[in-house]
């Protein structure tokens, strides 16, 4: 290595330009995981920009697939790009091809929102606003918050419009819902009247259960009511099978489907398979195995799969690799796996 | 368990408890504990920014669980029945406070800014 001081994830030490590529270069030629190899050592500016082409080079890009058929020909990246991200994964997403932002409002200023993204024009990348109206804690029949809130967040960020208007966590009961004659939907129809936001969605949030309607009762209710464009739902390896049914049929009424908390919610779980993630060319990497089983692996009863795309955290390039390598298509080829629209 | 360092190891709840993936410290605890929750939380946050790695997803499941666990009063229980998310115990604190001000500093975010503004104070947990 050039240097006997040890070398732990607690002591990163810096690479020279030679030992730098020699580790890109070996990666490369062995297949393994790039930023595996580069993981404990601190790597400069240009070292990290060069990591991440070499990885996105090798994963490939992001297959893009139209999210449901409510919302014209939207056609959005399989992994989503989440706001609360660590910044410096904007660029090697964007380069990937990740084409939506999900949580766009929560940037706190214009500043805030990164240059990469404003240098982009507007209509080249679609955008969502999680609406707080009726998150915990706030009450889902006030319109002036729902509607106010996208006023104030459209003017702090800078975006033209928001594409969805998604009502985060979504609501606890039927009777809030109120089959879909609700002020979230009453505030939405007014700003899209007013070019503000485009299509409605849902975040609608599973928990804690004990105080929410049944998740596949409340996601038949908004299929039922007609308008729901876009949810946003709990999806993942300890999905239940009634889960399954309920996030199938919506997708069957030409709603959008967006996974959330698949790592979250089913790492735990993945890891201790060892079969399923051999099953699904992913061997040692819970992250990819579970965004496989959602995206390619939950299939409808037309033998397609029935979830569009898929928001992931991510906060370094080990997940950058390990997560965007799950359907990017050079990666996905690798494993001999066909990610189609 | 506050004001002892958290292992980096924890056991999720039950897929079909209410407080599905919050953090136990043994396998057969039936409660969650807010402020040990949070300190796990914090030092996995601080363990991702310091060695570019860790079960960050989880950290932020838990702040969604917990934010949707704030009472009226702007606090937490301090205990949670993991089964059903029910307080135990008249015990409130607002340590949350602290992983939600962590979260909107590393993450640029203003996600958390109506809870951090409804617990209105500095982090310190007490008991009523």
């Amino acid at each position: 290595m050039g240097s006997k001081t040890e070398t732990t994830t607690r002591n990163p030490r810096p690479l020279s330009r030679r030992e730098f590529v020699r580790i890109l270069s070996a990666t490369a030629a062995s297949g393994g995981m790039i930023s595996a190899a580069l993981s404990g050592y601190l790597l400069t500016p240009s070292q990290r920009a060069e990591a991440a082409e070499a990885i996105l080079d090798k994963i490939g890009k992001l297959p893009k697939r139209r999210l449901g058929s409510r919302m014209g020909h939207m056609e959005v990246s399989r992994i989503v790009y989440c706001q609360d991200n660590n910044p410096e994964m904007i660029g090697p997403c964007l380069a990937a091809g990740m084409n939506f932002i999900h949580k766009a409002s929560y940037w706190p200023n214009r500043d805030a929102v990164p240059a990469e993204l404003k240098r982009l024009p507007r209509e080249s990348y679609y955008t969502d606003i999680t609406v707080d109206n009726t998150s915990p804690g706030h009450n889902p029949d006030n319109y002036d918050e729902a509607y106010n809130q996208v006023i104030e967040q459209l003017d702090r960020t800078g975006f033209k419009y928001f594409d969805i208007f998604r009502a985060h966590y979504g609501w606890h009961t039927l009777a809030s819902f109120n089959k879909g004659k609700n002020a979230s939907y009453e505030a939405f129809k007014r700003l899209k009247r007013e070019g503000k936001v485009r299509y409605f969605g849902v975040s609608q949030h599973a928990g804690p259960r004990e105080n929410y309607e049944r998740y596949a009762t409340m996601i038949q209710a908004q299929i039922e009511s007609g308008v729901i464009d876009s949810m946003q739902l709990w999806i993942s390896y300890t999905s239940t099978p009634d889960e399954l049914e309920a996030f199938e049929k919506a997708h069957k009424a030409g709603i959008g489907i967006t996974a959330m908390k698949t790592i979250a919610q089913g790492y735990g779980k993945m890891r201790g398979d060892a079969e399923r993630q051999a099953e699904l060319k992913a061997a040692g990497m819970p992250g990819r195995a579970c965004i496989r089983y959602v995206l390619l692996g939950l299939k409808g009863s037309d033998g397609k799969p029935y979830v569009d795309c898929c928001v992931s955290s991510l906060r370094n390039f080990q997940q950058l690799e390990e997560n965007l390598g799950a359907v990017a298509d050079r990666a996905a080829a690798l494993d001999g796996l066909e990610v189609t629209a | 368990m506050t004001g002892n360092r958290p292992r980096l190891h924890w056991y999720p709840a039950p897929q079909d408890w209410a407080g599905f993936g919050l953090p136990l410290a043994h396998p057969d605890d039936v409660c969650v504990q807010t402020d040990w929750t949070v300190e796990l939380a914090l030092e996995l946050l601080h363990e991702a920014r310091r060695r570019h790695h860790a079960e960050f997803g989880e950290v932020l499941h838990w702040a969604h669980m917990l934010k949707a666990l704030q009472g009226e009063d702007g606090l937490w229980p301090e205990c949670i029945e993991g089964k059903t998310c029910h307080a135990v115990g008249g015990a409130r604190t607002r340590t949350p406070e602290r992983l939600f001000r962590t979260i909107r500093e590393l993450m640029t975010t203003s996600e958390f800014d109506t809870v951090i503004a409804r617990s209105k104070g500095e982090g310190e947990s007490y008991g009523i």
